[in-house]
């Protein structure tokens, strides 16, 4: 190989070469044409061009980014130079801005070691979005794979998605601040947003080349929190907070900035929000029905016995047994039958294994549910395709056999299928079912929006997950209105649920990510569905339950209000200045000869 | 789909190994190639491929993929093509040959056009040389191009946008008839033109980046010194404030200290991040061979007689311009003066 150097606009430039220039001229072999352009294609591809060109358009799945996405993508990278917040409104794809990036810097071997911290209802939902999108398999801090390992895992997996409620806790902590991530994403950032706390000094102390954070809510309370997570990313950009305070904020409002334009103009330099009033996206409208279903008398019985047990044997109960109690709950408010295996499962560790073994007989009794029939009439009654969730596989083998039996043509989605058997319901029902009966966990990172009818044959407890069922269909690429069933049986946990999530804040025809942001003002630390369970199992009885499920609507509607007043205030921070709807792109000088892969 | 260039370039890959690629699944393919055939199952979903440890990833980063981009880029790096399928009429060019050119003699009796004595157009080989350059740049981040530069190798000029027309036409392994090269440069000459056109481009390039660089580093490095200056100075009105206040005084003078130990690792973070560095390497060449068709052209003047080589081009489908000996430029027109033969341009 002949090296040489030369200087070029005053850079040292090394040039070499595996040909040999002098023999080259009187080559007498030559290789086809073919090898030549197959060649210079190999080269295309192994080549990083500037990030006005991104090479992960080409490799995410299905996904078909927005013009503010992929801006919002090449600024991060290009301008930014990987260290930015995204802080788009919530529903324009922030998760697909910052995915797309991570790939950007993946593809052109900027990073290997990758670390997503996100809220802990965020995990799952941000595993399927990276291996289904994107193509990126990462390990969760939850898997059996990861915890077997302990400590060490931090250090011997390069791409994890984590709870941050778990990453700040000692042991890990200690262990991930060892290491040195070549990208951190954190997720819901605005947790973050005191410098005093746990959480933030933990990411403040973490090695990392590139950081994004994703909130779209910088500001919640005061400035001082804007302040805090910029400093994550860009220590100084604000200066010190005695000055930030000093420059920035209004005396005596710690909400209103001061010298907007000076604000502005650093912000800019880190900030990126694009509102959905200036964005391209087009949302469908989305209209939500509940269906309250009696429960016959034996059902009902059936449905108290289980919940007494659940209320009586939950609080003294080891983890293992709690979370069995937890999971019989939800799924007698399913439906009988789904509830037959954990009850089972726990004959043998309740005190009182006749009752549970009668309790079973009954379940195994109730199969066809009056749910199951006022589900057969909506089905029936509804003119177009529809798709039926349910969180249990015994659910759905009760719901498929009742189709069967009224002749209703239907596919099945569950995760027992492989992939391909899942393709071919999925098509199954495009072209021909009229029903797609679907579990949670199989129609994981499916596109269903060729349909616009949802029926919650029961609800998730967790309002993310309900939105992820909405968002199978209500999503980029919807032309129709989206319909959402829901049915519930009186005077169950999920009766209460829908209570609070569509009779109190309108949860169904929120932006799909808006309800999040709502969640984490009504409290940081836990879940809602763990906020349910707490609420039910610490109440002797129905009235007071009653009670406290009308404080959590109270406490949400707050929330809600909060949410909304505060947008305006971020519009006054932030304007439109911050957009990428506006190309920012330009082309090479050096186009003409430039090679392209064609 | 998504993934359409690497399934294309896969796709390629088989042909050229006389293979053949069958679509048995959505971004799977049944591939069969090579001189002992080999069978695999390739695909470009994960899912696939985790499903069943047979089935082969062809992403950038899998195994299979950085093989074959390995083989791919260690051949076909001096390459030879002859185009064909050229419909060319003889009668045709000469006729626009008499139309297109024209001669004429400056004398006493003033300006008299002079008939060209034409021969007929007979094929000669020319051939266009066209070497691809890999340039990377570093700075915080990476940025390559890919350079192709076509010289023809009679002149030993650029070709602008010669790769697009080879597309256009069928290649051969070689032309069966023998015919003679028309007038070629030396190889040198050529490749020195090539190096030269991407120096040039990169000058611009390379300024550019190295200006953005040193902007960010510069910006970076004034906000970070602001910055624990700013922050000094609040440890320090501090100190004062607490000198009473021993145990405080003590906290703060700690915290200084390690402040100057971030500080100094900041700033030789932000050195080395912008640190711009760059390297560029000769990957690949071709020798593009096609017929060119000349005619052996006289003029008769009153004194001598003037030959010309008149060219028609088939690849860009025109007659070549003949250039003026005075000042250079292309010319359709020379016009014979006592002084010397001057072009339409020079009159002007």
């Amino acid at each position: 190989m002949s090296v040489e150097v030369f200087q070029i606009a005053g850079i040292p430039v090394s040039f070499s070469s595996d040909l040999d220039i002098k023999k080259l001229g009187h080559a007498d072999t030559f290789e086809t044409y073919q090898l030549f352009r197959l060649n210079l294609d190999a080269h295309t591809l192994s080549l990083l061009p500037a990030f006005d060109t991104l090479l992960s358009l080409n490799l995410s799945r299905g996904v078909i980014p927005f013009e503010h996405q992929t801006n919002s993508v090449k600024k991060l990278l290009g301008r930014f130079r990987g260290r930015g917040m995204l802080c788009d409104e919530v529903g324009l794809g922030k998760t697909i801005e910052a995915s797309l990036a991570m790939l950007e810097l993946i593809t052109r071997g900027l990073i290997k070691r990758v670390l997503i911290l996100v809220p802990p209802s965020l995990v799952q939902q941000w595993k399927e979005e990276t291996f289904f999108k994107c193509n990126l398999e990462f390990i969760t801090s939850d898997e059996k794979e990861f915890k077997s390992q302990g400590s060490a895992s931090w250090g011997k997996f390069d791409r994890i998605i984590a709870s941050i409620h778990t990453a700040k806790k000692s042991p890990h902590s200690d262990a991930i601040q060892q290491e040195n991530f070549d990208l951190i994403i954190v997720d819901e950032a605005h947790h973050l947003k005191n410098a005093n706390t746990v959480g933030w000094k933990f990411l403040n102390a973490l090695k990392k080349k590139y950081i994004f954070l994703l909130t779209a809510t910088p500001v919640q309370n005061n400035l001082e929190e804007l302040f805090n997570l910029v400093t994550l990313v860009y220590p100084g950009e604000l200066g010190t907070l005695k000055s930030f305070k000093k420059n920035f904020v209004s005396a005596g409002d710690r909400l209103t900035p001061k010298n907007y334009e000076q604000l502005r103009s650093l912000l800019g330099e880190l900030i990126i929000r694009n509102r959905r009033a200036t964005s391209d996206v087009k949302f469908t409208k989305r209209y939500a029905k509940t269906i309250r279903i009696q429960l016959s008398t034996s059902e009902k019985e059936l449905y108290e016995s289980v919940s007494n047990i659940v209320r009586n044997q939950y609080a003294g109960s080891p983890q293992q047994v709690k979370m069995a109690l937890r999971i019989l709950q939800e799924e007698i408010g399913s439906i009988p039958p789904a509830a037959v295996s954990t009850l089972e499962s726990l004959r043998d560790k309740l005190p009182d294994s006749a009752a549970i073994s009668d309790l079973i007989r009954q379940c195994n009794h109730l199969a066809f549910s009056e749910k199951i029939k006022v589900l057969i009439d909506v089905i029936n009654k509804i003119p177009d395709k529809a798709i039926v969730f349910t969180k249990f596989r015994a659910s759905h083998a009760a719901i498929t056999t009742a189709m069967g039996k009224c002749g209703i043509p239907y596919s099945p989605l569950h995760g027992g299928l492989t992939r391909h058997e899942k393709e071919k319901s999925i098509k199954e029902f495009q072209h021909s079912s009229k029903v797609l009966v679907a579990t949670d966990v199989g129609s994981e990172g499916r596109n269903l929006q060729f349909c616009n009818h949802i029926i919650n044959f029961d609800l998730p407890w967790n309002p993310m997950k309900i939105e992820q069922r909405i968002g199978r269909i209500s999503r980029i690429g919807q032309e129709k209105e989206v319909y959402v069933i829901n049915l519930s049986a009186k005077d169950t946990i999920e009766d209460y649920i829908l209570y609070l999530l569509d009779a109190k804040i309108n949860m169904f025809e929120l932006v799909i990510g808006e309800i999040d942001v709502i969640l984490g003002r009504l409290d940081e630390e836990t879940d809602f569905d763990a906020l349910i369970m707490d609420a039910w199992t610490k109440s002797p009885d129905t009235k007071q339950f009653e009670n406290q499920i009308n404080q959590l609507g109270e406490d949400l509607l707050a929330a809600k209000q909060k949410y909304s007043s505060l947008k305006d205030t971020e519009d006054k921070i932030f304007g439109d200045q911050f957009n990428t709807a506006v190309a920012e792109t330009k082309g090479t000088e050096d186009g003409e000869d430039e090679y392209r892969n064609s | 789909m998504s993934t359409a260039i690497l399934e294309k370039f896969l796709i390629d890959y088989v042909e050229a190994k006389e293979g053949e690629a069958e679509l048995v699944d959505a971004g799977t393919y049944t591939i069969l190639y090579g001189s002992e055939p080999t069978m695999k199952t390739v695909t470009f979903e994960i899912e696939a491929a985790k499903e069943n440890h047979r089935i082969e990833l062809f992403l950038p980063g899998s195994i299979f993929f950085d093989a074959i981009i390995k083989d791919v880029t260690s051949r076909g790096c001096v390459s030879a093509t002859w185009l064909s399928g050229f419909q060319v009429v003889t009668k045709i060019i000469q006729t626009e040959a008499m139309k297109t050119f024209s001669f004429a003699e400056h004398g006493k009796e003033g300006v008299k056009k002079r008939e060209p004595k034409m021969s007929s157009f007979q094929p000669y080989n020319v051939k266009v040389w066209t070497f691809a350059f890999k340039v990377r740049m570093t700075t915080d981040i990476i940025e390559d191009h890919l350079y192709t530069v076509s010289i023809d190798a009679r002149t030993s000029k650029i070709l602008k946008n010669f790769m697009e027309y080879l597309g256009k036409y069928p290649h051969l392994p070689q032309y069966e008839e023998g015919m003679p090269d028309y007038h070629l440069q030396d190889f040198q000459g050529c490749y020195l033109a090539a190096l030269d056109c991407v120096k040039q481009k990169l000058t611009g390039l390379i300024a550019r980046k190295k200006q953005e660089a040193t902007d960010l580093k510069n910006k970076e490095a004034v906000r970070m010194k602001k910055y624990y200056d700013t922050l000094n100075a609040e440890m320090e009105e501090a100190l004062e404030k607490k000198a009473e206040d021993r145990e405080a005084v003590a906290n703060i003078q700690a915290k200084q200290k390690a402040m100057l130990v971030q500080r100094q690792s900041a700033m030789s973070d932000i050195e080395f991040r912008y640190r711009m560095g760059a390297g560029m390497s000769l990957v690949s060449v071709l020798v593009t061979n096609y017929p060119c068709y000349v005619s052996k052209v006289s003029i008769p003047l009153s004194i001598q007689t003037m030959e010309y080589d008149i060219i028609w081009n088939p690849l860009f489908k025109r007659l070549e311009p003949l250039v003026c000996p005075a000042c250079k430029s292309n010319s359709y027109a020379l016009n014979f003066l006592r002084s010397g033969i001057r072009c339409q341009n020079c009159f002007k």
